[in-house]
């Protein structure tokens, strides 16, 4: 039946999206299975309580602590805002979401710089840059 | 539940007849409309609707064609739960229930829905079989063997419209294609004798339309009057997909049906 | 009208409300960290330390604790679901992701009880 219907839609078009959706698609999973690991040792590292500067600087000089944290930083905000991302572009109509990667993107990276800064204000007991 | 009719005649045809006084409400086209209906326990929501039809209201509308499940005409939403009124016994509904036209496709008029909005959809991932190249008549996957394995499991689709109904993912994305488009179109892809596998999942593959707009609510599983699970078709789409983006382009390799159709003849 | 969602329907409002909330506390989490930044830092952080050991503070923890496995299970059932695993058996898995978060939110209070009862 209809065997000569033709494919209509053109192979390349990804649309809205300019990163190919299944890259973000896998990126989320990924990043949600490495959240697992990291914000289960941050969670533990901080026992639920203990929380004074001296305890958690002292826990900062440790390099498997330095990267936990800038692991977890790095993919709780990926996760998250790609995640925040998604849900704002479903609610906009069709191939309207290009301004939309680069605020999100430009929103993860101040973040990021703003979360290192955290993290070296611990490590050497002054941030690099000061509210 | 329901008044026992007769002893005698239940022990007569061998089961007890018994008569429920059901109260049905029907959300037609120009508003909500409730018929008290007494049927045999036995009965089906569509049996409730002929009687309905033929004493209390001649102008309701509804669809129907086989009456045993196989023809996918009767699919309606009943007591909230997207479902064959052929195949739906009112025993267990209750005292109430509530039917309604099937959900994110026109009504044409109360229980009849507009199925080319659900056939639009199917077409777009060319829902037929086109040979490979090289394959000679008859070209046949044995009914046992590997090559079925993977296909029987969606093949049994009645292009009924329950899952694309359920689907509230296509209630927020109209242009989403739906469980049981992408379910024919991963039969396809997955069958080794197709020869579009590389359009399919170009169309597939696209954001809003394809694969990737599914958020996995299984609500097709759960309705499907066939047993197939269509979230289960999207998964394999999407796995091929990203081994495709993660490995590069690969064709698939000439399959070795074409040995297998010969000593099958 | 009548229309009764299906569970994964719900799940999935749930999920993504959780995740919004996850995100929005991080956020929050990241303003408290930040008084580190301000001159004399260890002195302002050792304040908001203090503050967030109130016992009300800590309950919130384990509202929010409980609010992160929600998401947590929730995702690893969505991520078995691409590899077509519990499909069919969606139901049970739900329920397993209730079971197995409310376990976890219980184990959360009984070591935290300390930090609220004083
Ligand atoms: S997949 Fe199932 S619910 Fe969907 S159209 Fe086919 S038979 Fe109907
Ligand atoms: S009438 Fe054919 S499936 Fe119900």
């Amino acid at each position: 039946m209809a065997a000569e219907s033709p494919i209509k839609t053109s192979p390349e078009s990804e649309k809205t999206s300019s990163t190919p959706v299944s890259w973000a698609w896998i990126l989320q999973r990924f990043s949600g299975l490495l959240l697992l690991v990291f914000l289960g040792g941050h969670l533990w590292v901080e026992h639920f309580m203990n929380t004074s500067a001296a305890v958690v600087a002292s826990r900062l000089t440790h390099v498997v602590d330095d990267s936990l944290d800038i692991g977890l930083l790095i993919s709780v905000l990926y996760h998250g805002l790609n995640g925040f991302r998604g849900i704002i572009q479903e609610m906009l109509p069709e191939g309207r979401g290009a301004w939309l990667n680069y605020a999100v993107f430009g929103l993860g990276l101040i973040t990021v710089v703003w979360g290192l800064d955290i993290l070296w204000a611990f490590w050497y007991h002054q941030p690099f840059l000061t509210l | 539940m329901g008044v026992l009719v007769s002893p005698a005649f239940s022990d007569f045809v061998g089961y007890e007849v018994r008569v429920l006084t059901v109260t049905i409400r029907i959300a037609r086209s120009n508003g909500e409309q409730a018929f008290v209906v007494e049927t045999l326990a036995q009965q089906t929501v569509l049996d409730a609707l002929f009687y309905i039809q033929n004493e209390l209201e001649p102008s309701l509308s509804f669809r129907c064609s086989c009456r045993v499940g196989m023809c996918g005409s009767c699919g309606m939403v009943i007591n909230g739960k997207e479902s064959l009124a052929c195949r739906t016994s009112l025993n267990p509904l209750g005292a109430e229930v509530t039917v309604q036209p099937l959900r994110h496709i026109p009504v044409i008029k109360d229980l009849v829905v507009d199925m080319e909005g659900f056939f639009s959809k199917y077409r777009l991932v060319d829902p037929y079989l086109k040979p490979r190249p090289g394959l000679v008549n008859p070209i046949v996957a044995p009914p046992s063997g590997h090559l079925r394995e993977e296909i029987d499991l969606g093949l049994e689709c009645i292009s009924c419209g329950l899952c694309l109904s359920a689907c509230d993912v296509v209630g927020m994305v109209p242009e989403f294609l739906g469980p049981a488009a992408l379910n024919r179109a991963y039969n396809l892809v997955a069958d080794v004798r197709d020869d579009l596998a590389e359009q399919r999942l170009s169309m597939v593959g696209q954001s809003r339309v394809g694969v990737w707009q599914c958020h996995t609510h299984m609500s097709c599983v759960e309705v499907c009057p066939k047993n197939i699970a269509p979230t289960r078709a999207i998964s394999h789409l999407k796995r091929t997909l990203i081994r495709r983006r993660i490995t590069g382009h690969r064709p698939r390799p000439m399959p070795k049906v074409q040995r297998i159709v010969q000593e099958e003849v | 009208m009548y229309h009764k969602n299906t569970r994964g329907y719900k799940a999935f409002w749930v999920h993504r409300i959780s995740g919004l909330l996850i995100l929005g506390y991080l956020y929050l989490h990241l303003v408290l960290l930040s008084a580190i930044l301000l001159p004399s830092g260890a002195a302002h952080f050792n304040a908001v330390a203090r503050v967030v050991e109130q016992p009300g503070f800590v309950v919130a923890d384990i509202v929010l604790f409980a609010i992160i496995v929600v998401h947590a299970l929730n995702g690893i059932r969505l991520i078995a679901a691409d590899f077509g695993a519990m499909i069919r058996e969606n139901r049970l898995a739900i329920w397993l992701t209730m079971g197995i978060g409310a376990v976890m939110v219980f184990i959360a209070v009984l070591m935290l009880l300390p930090h609220i009862v004083g």
